[in-house]
């Protein structure tokens, strides 16, 4: 049976995520990856979790995944606690990442049914989906075409496919337009406006911010492993005084200046 | 909606993982690389080897009509010696010595004039040189005869000439004492027989079997091991993978299958592709002798293929869970296959007998059955052990597998660079890493081995070895972890946990180190049972002890209880144990840092001593026990102090040990009398629980 569109009214948060930390060993000490992050994301909402290399945007969406234990804090997906029904949550979860590969030897339509059937669908489902994902993303021409012969494009839009082939209801997209060319990066905008309109929960991991400005709702700058700014794109032109995403990254990343002494 | 959904979601997630295998097996089966290297190559490649057998093994074996060259030094006394041969042939006829081995080397032999004898053995242009040193010039022939050393097949040459020779002597003092009107008299009269050992096809394949089995499983699990683990991380297919809700031993189930049909399909295609071509060549009776195996005979080397590959696929799918890419997954690969192949070798030895803790020895157990049920001597008993045995390996295999595959532990080993292993760091730190511990482990075996061993190559008396070994110890267990905490910048104080417990401590601490000793003395001995000591190693222990006791107790202590109980302390409980990441997750700090005890009492530099791990495994798992809640080293020096000493006393004074403690009338080391055992055991609890509950 298919899920309802949005799978919850809106306003309703499907992630939420408070007081997330995570510290990795490291020789002599531990070092924090993501330190008390807070934030949460609404059915049809696109949320863009932006930061430059290395702000913590994939650890907080591993943790999000139940792929990696916080350290403190917690990641609910629709109510569900990601450490305690770590499968369930999974479940939910639609994941497209940049580097993400395919498996070489199967066949688009194989991979398609191999995910789906991972992800508990039914065949008759699964070949129905299949259907609609092969219209949707112009699959036809290729679909029962090896993995290993795609070219990059096509094989972006497999990957898109796969991450629907379970109809969840939220997505995470980590660095969705890394190493595209333009043709590809529309086609991944296109595919989170129609993320959008299906009432999907988005979180888009990215550090482009001039693309994160216009596909999301809402803003969280991570700096450092910390949330450093959250809100629409208003609310943070106001609190920062810039007019863009980068402008605000740029004054965030200039240190401040000591207060100095009053002249007399 | 989510309860009504459950039951089914059940249901179709344990039909999944059958599926995710067969698509593993689809995936890997489809990759051409794979059935060329594995199966297709077998096909061509015997063949070949036949061919090659047939060119250099077939000349010299039994029934080969190849000829084998005598060289005869001057090439002129070529016929004189071939009159000798036969001769002597003659001579051997007559009294019916000639067997069919000697008929059939006779008419191979060709004599060749050479120039120089020992040149021409040397480079193999014969087999045997005849030298003649007096041709033609005195009445006695003078004959040296050169041959390959340690080549069978110039010596079996060597012992039919030397035979026919000797006949011919034989023969010619006979006729002198018949003309003297005497009769040779031999006050001794001799007949060797020879026993042939009962050699059946199964009775060979015993002895090749296990190292060829081990080696096809091993090939045919390494590819699809490799790929459907770390090859996941290459192709980074691993995130969307984990990232679906199976759990993740459903994963490493479908495709440890996947793995296992990969390397059964592979042994099965290797050995009927050696076997046939065995037959057809010809080869097989080179080998196998004339029999063929019977159909029981190949049921039971499938049954035992499984055997290796349920084995072989669980620990390589283990290992390559750890490695982020097929390069790393094949560098963990290489020493396990060295390892593998040893316990291979064992199976051509005769007199190793799967008794004992052998029967559950991982590999060592699978290869001495293998031998025995070919050879017809293995019991239904021991083949239910060593197959449960198996699979509980596979399945604990497995489980580590599934426990590591996906997760970051895998990236944050490979990560550190050389310079964070050797290099000084700028930060001082608490603790040691874990891969701090693992250099420290593995510098500190090194270490204990090449010193141990040069300490006992040392031909002194026992005073001055004891001083000696004291002195490894030291060097071993306490100034090289301290040397690299100093260099590596990692804080002594913390690391080697030097604060003083609370007071509490201290009265629990003497009553462990007082009535520690009989659970420990026990579990020796339970281990002794399990592998139990040979009478060679038992005469050595008895020497050691009486040539102990001629030393000054005080200097005993002093040297084998004080000072080894202080520096292992030092390096187990401090070192190590704090490198095990005591403060998060403490327990596995314990269990690791008693292992790693445990076998270092095991790994001696003079030989294996694996009836000793019971025991120390478990003195370490109690001495870590003290050292994590104690937050303190001093606590458990004390009890290991103790310990050893009352050990040592036990075995000074064995006569009390009888009179008292111990159960009358046992030869060896005695078993103590219950009411001690449980009296020991009962103290210790309570003592371990005060210690727990006074945490510093």
């Amino acid at each position: 049976m298919e899920r309802s569109q949005g799978n919850g009214a809106d306003g309703v948060a499907m992630v939420r995520v408070a007081g997330l930390r995570r510290e990795f060993p490291r020789a002599g000490g531990t070092i924090t990856a993501v330190d008390d992050v807070t934030f949460d994301v609404r059915s049809g909402e696109v949320y863009g979790l932006l930061g430059p290399n290395g702000a913590g945007k994939t650890t907080t969406l591993r943790m999000i995944l139940g792929l990696l234990e916080p350290t403190a804090g917690l990641a609910e997906v629709g109510g569900l606690r990601t450490d305690r029904s770590p499968q369930e949550v999974k479940a939910q979860i639609g994941l497209v990442s940049a580097g993400a590969g395919l498996y070489q030897w199967l066949p688009s339509r194989e991979l398609l049914e191999f995910f789906g059937d991972l992800f508990g669908c039914p065949p008759p489902l699964v070949a129905q989906r299949i259907e609609r994902l092969a219209d949707l993303f112009e699959l036809w021409p290729f679909l029962d075409q090896r993995c290993a012969t795609l070219s990059t494009g096509q094989k972006q839009r497999v990957n898109l496919a796969r991450a629907l082939i379970h109809d969840p209801p939220v997505m995470l997209l980590d660095e969705p337009t890394r190493g595209l060319d333009v043709i590809g990066s529309k086609v991944i905008f296109d595919y989170v406006k129609h993320l959008r309109s299906r009432g999907k929960a988005v979180i888009v991991c990215t550090h482009r911010l001039d693309e994160a400005q216009r596909l999301c709702d809402r803003f969280g700058l991570l700096h450092q492993g910390r949330l450093v700014l959250e809100g629409t794109l208003d609310q943070l032109r106001e609190a920062t005084g810039c007019e863009t995403l980068t402008d605000m990254f740029l004054s965030l990343l200039v240190p401040k200046p000591r207060r100095s002494e009053p002249t007399p | 909606m989510k309860d009504a959904r459950e039951p089914e979601a059940g249901r179709q997630r344990r039909g999944r993982w059958i599926r995710l295998a067969r698509k593993e097996l689809r995936e890997t089966l489809r990759d051409r690389r794979t059935i060329v290297t594995l199966v297709l190559m077998p096909i061509l490649v015997y063949p070949l080897l036949s061919l090659s057998f047939n060119r250099f093994l077939v000349p010299l074996a039994p029934g080969s009509d190849e000829a084998i060259i005598v060289g005869v030094v001057p090439g002129r006394a070529v016929n004189m010696v071939d009159r000798l041969l036969s001769d002597g042939g003659r001579i051997a006829r007559l009294l019916r010595e000639n067997d069919a081995a000697a008929t059939e080397l006779e008419s191979r032999i060709r004599l060749q004039g050479v120039t120089n004898a020992a040149r021409a053995v040397e480079q193999y242009r014969v087999a045997v040189a005849i030298e003649v040193e007096n041709f033609q010039s005195s009445p006695t022939t003078r004959l040296v005869l050169r041959y390959r050393k340690g080549q069978p097949l110039s010596l079996t040459v060597l012992r039919f000439i030397e035979r026919r020779l000797q006949r011919l002597n034989e023969n010619a003092l006979k006729r002198q004492l018949s003309r003297l009107g005497k009769t040779a008299w031999q006050p001794l009269a001799m007949k060797p027989i020879g026993i042939e050992p009962p050699r059946s096809t199964t009775q060979s394949l015993g002895m090749l079997l296990p190292l060829v089995l081990i080696l096809m499983t091993i090939t045919g699990a390494v590819y699809p091991a490799i790929d459907l683990t770390a090859g996941e991380r290459e192709r980074a297919t691993l995130e969307t993978l984990i990232a679906a809700p199976m759990p993740r031993h459903q994963l490493l189930l479908a495709k440890y299958v996947a793995v296992l049909t990969v390397a059964l399909l592979t042994a099965v295609v290797n050995l009927t592709a050696m076997i046939v071509t065995l037959m057809v060549s010809g080869l097989g009776g080179l080998l196998f002798g004339d029999q063929v195996p019977s159909l029981a005979t190949v049921g039971m080397i499938f049954g035992l293929t499984i055997l290796f590959a349920t084995f072989f696929s669980a620990v390589l799918l283990a290992i390559t869970s750890f490695a982020r890419s097929f390069k790393e997954a094949q560098a963990y690969l290489i020493p396990l296959m060295l390892l593998a192949i040893s316990p291979g070798i064992l199976s051509m030895m005769p007199d190793l007998e799967l008794h004992g803790a052998l029967i559950v020895i991982p590999l060592v157990n699978i290869v001495l059955l293998a031998r025995d049920l070919l050879q017809g001597a293995a019991s239904w008993d021991m083949t239910m052990i060593v197959v449960a045995s198996t699979a509980t390996y596979a399945v604990l295999a497995i489980a580590v597998a599934a426990r590591v595959f996906g997760t970051d532990v895998v990236g944050q080993a490979a990560e550190g660079s050389w310079g964070e292993w050797f290099g000084r760091p700028r930060m001082a730190a608490r603790f040691p890493t874990s891969n701090q511990v693992a250099a420290g482990l593995a510098l500190a075996f090194i270490l204990f081995f090449v010193l141990g061993r040069l300490a006992a190559l040392a031909d002194v008396d026992l005073a001055s070895r004891l001083r000696l070994n004291v002195l490894v110890s030291v060097v071993v267990f306490a100034m090289m972890p301290a040397c690299l905490a100093g260099w590596q910048r990692i804080r002594w104080r913390t690391t080697f946990a030097l604060s003083m417990p609370s007071p509490a401590v201290w009265p629990a601490v003497v009553v462990l180190a007082v009535a520690l000793w009989p659970m420990a003395h026990e579990l020796v001995l339970l281990g002794q049972w399990l592998a139990p000591l040979d009478n060679r190693l038992v005469a050595q222990v008895h020497a050691y002890v009486n040539e102990l006791n001629r030393v000054p107790l005080a200097w005993v202590l002093l040297t084998l209880a004080i000072v080894p109980a202080v520096v292992e302390e030092w390096f187990f409980r401090g070192f190590v144990m704090s490198g095990l990441d005591i403060e998060r997750r403490p327990r596995h700090a314990v269990l690791w840092s008693a292992l790693a005890f445990g076998v270092f009492h095991v790994l001696t530099p003079s030989m294996l001593l694996p009836e000793r791990f019971l025991g120390t495994t478990f003195l370490g798992m109690v001495l870590a026990w003290i050292r994590w809640r104690s937050a303190s080293l001093w606590p458990g020096m004390f009890v290991h102090i103790g310990h050893n000493s009352l050990l040592l006393i036990a075995v000074r004074h064995r006569e009390y040990l009888e009179r008292f403690v111990a159960e009358p009338g046992q030869v060896d080391l005695p078993h103590l009398k219950w009411p001690w055992i449980v009296a020991s055991l009962a103290v210790s609890c309570t003592a371990l629980a005060w210690i727990g509950r006074r945490r510093g």
